[in-house]
């Protein structure tokens, strides 16, 4: 007899749905496994075969066909074990009822009929639900990540035995326990480092509120020792609280990744990335490794912080590697086995040192000469310093401030004004592709960067003082935009230019003659 | 590649040689020791009959140098004194560019050939030098800039000048070189005091300790080459009679080193956010400058007009075309 089993392979961060054949017919007896299938799904005959044996049920000599369709993509992982198996019980009659048409199966098979866990559960179940199905019969350790889909109905079976007396009747499919699915699991909220412990410092909180606040990539610039990173560290938690949609697709790509956090349904945090500066550009952009496509640090920073901590020690290639993605907010990778595309939406902060020995302007400690300082700061891509709308530089911690008692502002009461600024930019955009200031493009700076008059006339003065650029000056308007927006107001005033103006000038002399104060 | 653009590029400004053979070769470096065989320049000569200075000091000048050393030479050059320098980074750019503001002549000695920018950020200096004065050298067109070379133009520079202000120098530096040429050469060394502390300032404290002449304002270097001092100083401290109270407040609290926004918040008990836009405010009026992100210091004179700037934006952008043109923008 022949049984058709729905599943679902990976491509990339989505699925794509699967047909598996499976038919029973004399001859000698074999079994094979055809439809451009890896090494690893080949696999999946021997675990299902001793899985079987396993659980006491007789596999007769009969001669087993089995096929994955389309059969003319190419398919990966353990996720197929699971329809295999179903299939071979079905086709070898050993289950009493078949399964509805419209549910689809995936989940991997260990010897001792265990069923366990694949990645990329959620991207599976869409791609079912894309095709039109109902439901789905997945391992349990994901049927809470699984059930995020709304509208299908999600059984987890624990091993052989559940999925055998799943189908003993169709009664008792109806009527199978269906576990925690549907129900979300809460996650207990993780512990990120607060902005009151930052003592002094208050120029740079008040940018990395800003670039928090729009989703302005921020370059802070400072001695070692005077808190850079303790800055960064902070900044996921004073932004927005996620989406749900925000929180799909995080969950989609760490779930693909391997990266979910066991019967976690959602990942329900915004990511912190921050690699090594040794990291290669294919680690940062993502590349090919064992198990297919892995996604990189760029793209598991999705809807998060990717922070670079000595940005002039990365490779240039990989800095380089992260222009066009930054820009256009998707990645792309190509390899032999086809393009992979990935969401590369994230707040970039970046953290250096002025010089090689990290103390320059204090001359007493840095003995760095002029061009030791100009080279090491020139390891830095232009083009990546103009996408950092701030640029800001950390002054040393003072005595007074390093001894004071007084706790900085708390990550919570900058997380409110995050959240009213990200409000009114929300309702701004309304109907428009873009969400954040920062992604604004010339039309909409165009349309909601108006200045009146007076303004107009300041920056004219600001534009020659500084000789700026078109691309600086259009920066310098849509931070502006968002400090109006912290503070609630509907036009651009001189206040929010002249400090828009006060987080700029390192472009500007970064790669000119003056580098000393 | 780079051949080619040299070839190209001399080939549009040729590269003119003088010896002490021709009439207009400059009559003072006929008078120093170890004179030179043969001049290569770019532009024109400085004048026999003109007044002629040089501005010299440590390339990680402070911006309190590099403001000194551009006002200096712009109230010079304003008084048809020529500046010659080296076009070093930090306090000769700064000579040079206070010079071409001040709408003066001002010439560089190069230690490359003169087709050669060395450094190259100083591209826009060089045009600039080149059409408002010249570019000389001793090394015939092509030389590289070996360090060596830089110690034999230094006796140039001085040999050239009539007085040499030296702004800034460390205890040994390239700087005291010159002025040991320009000793030999008897020429006068004026040397700007500073602080006892500041290691840029140990050069120059040490020159005066030796008898040189102290250098307090223009005018000093003005009667010292025999030039009416006009009625008024030359260079004004700002008017702080024109600022608001806030302004006044701010403004005080700035020194001419750089200061950061946070240690001025926490003075002034200001949050920065205000602050910045008072920082602007004073920077517009020309009160401060702001020499790196964040940091703050104010101005020791007031912004002059800038008479160079104002020719350039009238006159349609000569140099810079062409040589955009040449690099093929």
């Amino acid at each position: 007899m022949l049984a058709k089993i729905n599943s679902a392979g990976l491509h990339g961060l989505d699925g794509y749905p699967v047909c598996v054949q499976v038919d029973e017919s004399n001859g000698l007896p074999r079994s094979v496994i055809v439809g451009n299938v890896s090494a690893n799904v080949r696999e999946a005959l021997d675990r299902c075969t001793v899985a079987m044996k396993n659980a006491e049920l007789p596999l007769p000599p009969k001669r087993l066909t089995i096929n994955l369709q389309p059969a003319d993509r190419r398919k990966d992982g353990s996720g197929f074990d699971l329809p295999i198996l179903l299939g071979m019980l079905l086709s070898l009659g050993l289950v009493a009822c078949s399964p509805p048409e419209d549910y689809g199966f995936f989940g991997e098979v260990g010897l001792d009929g265990e069923i366990r866990h694949v990645r990329g559960a959620l991207s599976l179940v869409t791609a079912l639900q894309e095709a039109g199905l109902q439901g789905a019969v997945v391992p349990e350790e994901d049927a809470a990540e699984a059930s995020v889909v709304e509208g299908m109905d999600i059984i987890g079976v624990r091993s052989i035995s559940d999925l055998r007396s799943l189908l003993s009747s169709e009664e008792s499919f109806r009527s199978f326990q269906r576990g925690r699915g549907g129900q979300r699991e809460e996650s207990e909220p993780e512990k990120i480092p607060d902005f009151s412990d930052v003592r002094g410092q208050s120029f740079s909180v008040r940018a990395a509120l800003i670039a928090a606040a729009g989703k302005h990539n921020l370059l802070l610039s400072g001695p070692a020792g005077s808190g850079k990173s303790m800055i960064a560290k902070r900044i996921p938690g004073i932004l927005p609280p996620l989406s749900r949609k925000e929180d799909i697709e995080i969950t989609k790509l760490y779930s693909i990744a391997g990266m979910l956090p066991k019967g976690r349904a959602l990942y329900g945090k915004r990511p912190f990335r921050s690699p090594h500066h040794s990291i290669t550009s294919t680690a940062l952009l993502g590349g090919s490794g064992p198990g297919g496509i892995v996604p990189g640090e760029l793209p598991l920073a999705l809807n998060g912080v990717l922070f670079l901590d000595e940005l002039p020690l990365f490779s240039k290639s990989s800095i380089e590697g992260l222009r066009q993605p930054m820009e256009d907010r998707f990645l792309v990778i190509q390899r032999l086995s086809g393009s992979f595309r990935y969401p590369a939406d994230c707040l970039l902060i970046a953290a250096m040192n002025p010089c090689p020995c990290g103390h320059f302007p204090d001359r007493r400690r840095c003995h760095c000469t002029p061009s030791q300082i100009r080279s090491y700061q020139r390891g830095i891509s232009k083009p990546i310093l103009e996408r950092m709308d701030l640029c800001v530089e950390v002054s040393p911690v003072s005595y007074e401030d390093a001894r004071s008692r007084g706790r900085g502002i708390s990550s919570e009461r900058l997380r409110e004004d995050v959240i009213r600024a990200r409000e009114i930019q929300r309702e701004r955009f309304r109907g428009l592709p873009i969400r954040c200031n920062s992604e604004m493009g010339i039309g909409e700076i165009e349309r909601f960067c108006t200045l009146r008059e007076k303004e107009e006339s300041f920056m004219r003065r600001i534009f020659q003082l500084k000789q700026l650029s078109m691309r600086t000056y259009h920066k310098l308007l849509k931070t502006a935009r968002t400090i109006a927006d912290l503070s609630g107001e509907a036009e651009i005033g001189i206040p929010q230019l002249s400090e828009a103006v006060s987080y700029r000038s390192l472009e500007e002399r970064l790669f000119g003659e003056e580098a000393a104060l | 590649m780079r051949g080619g653009f040299e070839r190209s590029f001399s080939e549009r400004f040729p590269i003119r040689e003088i010896t002490p053979l021709d009439p207009e070769f400059p009559e003072r470096l006929r008078q120093i020791p170890d004179c030179p065989s043969c001049l290569y320049l770019r532009g024109e000569l400085p004048s026999d009959l003109s007044p002629s200075v040089s501005i010299i000091g440590a390339r990680d000048g402070s911006p309190y140098g590099r403001e000194i050393a551009e006002a200096f030479a712009g109230a010079l050059a304003g008084r048809g004194v020529s500046i010659v320098s080296g076009m070093a980074r930090g306090i000769d750019t700064a000579g040079h560019w206070g010079a071409l503001k001040g709408g003066g002549r001002t010439y560089a000695v190069l230690g490359c050939g003169a087709d050669i920018c060395y450094p190259r950020s100083n591209y826009e200096l060089y045009e600039r030098i080149a059409e408002q004065g010249g570019i000389l050298s001793e090394f015939p067109a092509g030389t590289a800039p070996l360090p060596a070379n830089f110690v034999r133009r230094n006796r140039l520079i001085s040999g050239l000048s009539d007085a040499v202000l030296v702004i800034e120098a460390k205890e040994r530096s390239g700087t005291s070189i010159t002025v040991g040429h320009a000793l030999e050469q008897g020429k006068q060394v004026f040397a700007l005091p500073g602080r006892i502390t500041d290691h840029l300032s140990f050069g120059c404290n040490q020159l005066i300790r030796q008898g040189a002449e102290l250098l307090s304002c223009v005018e000093d270097v003005l009667s010292f080459l025999h030039l009416e001092r006009e009625g008024e100083l030359l260079l004004l401290p700002p008017k702080e009679g024109e600022l608001s109270k806030l302004q006044r407040k701010v403004f005080s609290a700035l020194d001419t080193k750089s200061i950061h926004i946070e240690e001025l918040s926490r003075l002034l008990g200001l949050p920065t956010e205000k602050l910045s836009g008072i920082l602007l405010e004073l920077e517009l009026l020309g009160f401060s400058e702001s020499p790196k992100c964040a940091y703050y210091r104010r101005r020791c004179f007031q912004k002059t007009a800038d008479r160079g700037e104002m020719e350039k934006r009238d006159g349609a952008e000569g140099p810079c075309n062409i040589s955009k043109d040449l690099l093929g923008f």
